[in-house]
C-alpha cells in the first residue's frame, strides 16, 4: 500500500513526513528496502509530483500489507482522490494557519538570500516581501483544501 | 515536542494500525524548530507582530474563508 504525506508549504510538512516515516519504520516497514523493491523505474525518490507518474500502476506493485511513504506538495488529482477513496492509498495532509505559513515563507526567503550563492534554495529567493509570501500562500490554499476536504484523508 | 505532536503521531499510528513507542519517536524531534508545528491549522500568532497592518488586511482578506473553515 502507498501512503501519501501531503503538506501545505511551510506547514511542517517535512516534519510530518519524518514522524510518519519513523512510525512506519518502527512497525517493520523498512522504507529503503520497500522503495528499492517496488518503486522500480516509476519514481526516483519518495518526494514526488503526483502528475509525474501513474499512482495506479505504482499502487498495484506494492502488496497491501507493506506501506511505502511518499511526500508531495501536489494537487490532489482525480486518480489519487479515487485511490484514496477506495482505500487503496492512504493519505495525511498537514496544514497550518495560513497567516503563519505566510510569515514562515517570508522568513525563509530572507534567510535564503543571506546564504552563500551555492547554498541558496532558488524557490524561496523571490519571496522578498511579505506581500509576495501572502499571495504565494493564497495561491496554494486551493491545493491544500483539495486534500483536507477529502473525507478519507487524515488532516494533521 | 508539543503535546500536539504526540497527539498527531497517535492519530497517524491509529490510522495505519501500528503500536509503537510514539514518545520515543516524537522526542527525536524535540527542538525549537519543531515547536512551530501546531495541530489542525493552529498557529503561533507570529503574524500579529511580524505583519504590518496593510499586510494583515490583505492576508485576512485572502485567507478569511480558509481560516473560518479549517483553523
Amino acid at each position: 500500500m502507498i501512503m501519501i504525506s501531503y503538506g501545505l508549504q511551510r506547514s511542517a510538512s517535512t516534519f510530518a513526513y519524518q514522524i510518519i516515516y519513523d512510525i512506519l519504520e518502527s512497525a517493520g516497514h523498512d522504507q529503503q528496502e520497500l522503495f528499492d523493491r517496488y518503486a522500480g523505474s516509476l519514481i526516483s525518490a519518495p518526494f514526488v509530483k503526483l502528475e509525474d507518474f501513474s499512482l495506479t500502476s505504482f499502487a498495484k506493485c506494492v502488496p497491501p500489507e507493506r506501506i511505502i511513504l511518499l511526500k508531495t506538495h501536489s494537487f490532489l488529482n482525480e486518480e489519487a482522490a479515487r485511490l484514496i477513496g477506495s482505500g487503496d492509498v492512504i493519505a495525511t495532509a498537514s496544514y497550518r494557519n495560513p497567516m503563519d505559513a505566510a510569515v514562515s515563507l517570508y522568513n525563509v526567503g530572507r534567510k535564503e538570500r543571506r546564504k552563500p550563492e551555492n547554498k541558496k534554495r532558488k524557490g524561496f529567493l523571490e519571496i522578498d516581501t511579505m506581500f509576495k509570501a501572502i499571495e504565494t500562500i493564497s495561491a496554494l490554499l486551493p491545493v491544500c483544501e483539495g486534500w483536507i476536504r477529502h473525507s478519507a484523508v487524515l488532516p494533521i | 515536542m508539543t503535546n500536539n505532536t504526540l497527539m498527531v503521531a497517535r492519530k497517524i499510528a491509529d490510522m495505519i494500525s501500528v503500536e509503537t513507542d510514539l514518545n520515543g519517536i516524537c522526542n527525536r524531534y524535540n527542538s525549537d524548530k519543531r515547536l512551530i508545528w501546531e495541530y489542525n491549522g493552529g498557529g503561533s500568532d507570529k503574524w500579529k507582530t511580524q505583519m504590518t497592518q496593510q499586510e494583515k488586511d490583505l492576508a485576512l482578506n485572502l485567507f478569511r474563508d480558509f481560516i473560518d473553515k479549517y483553523c
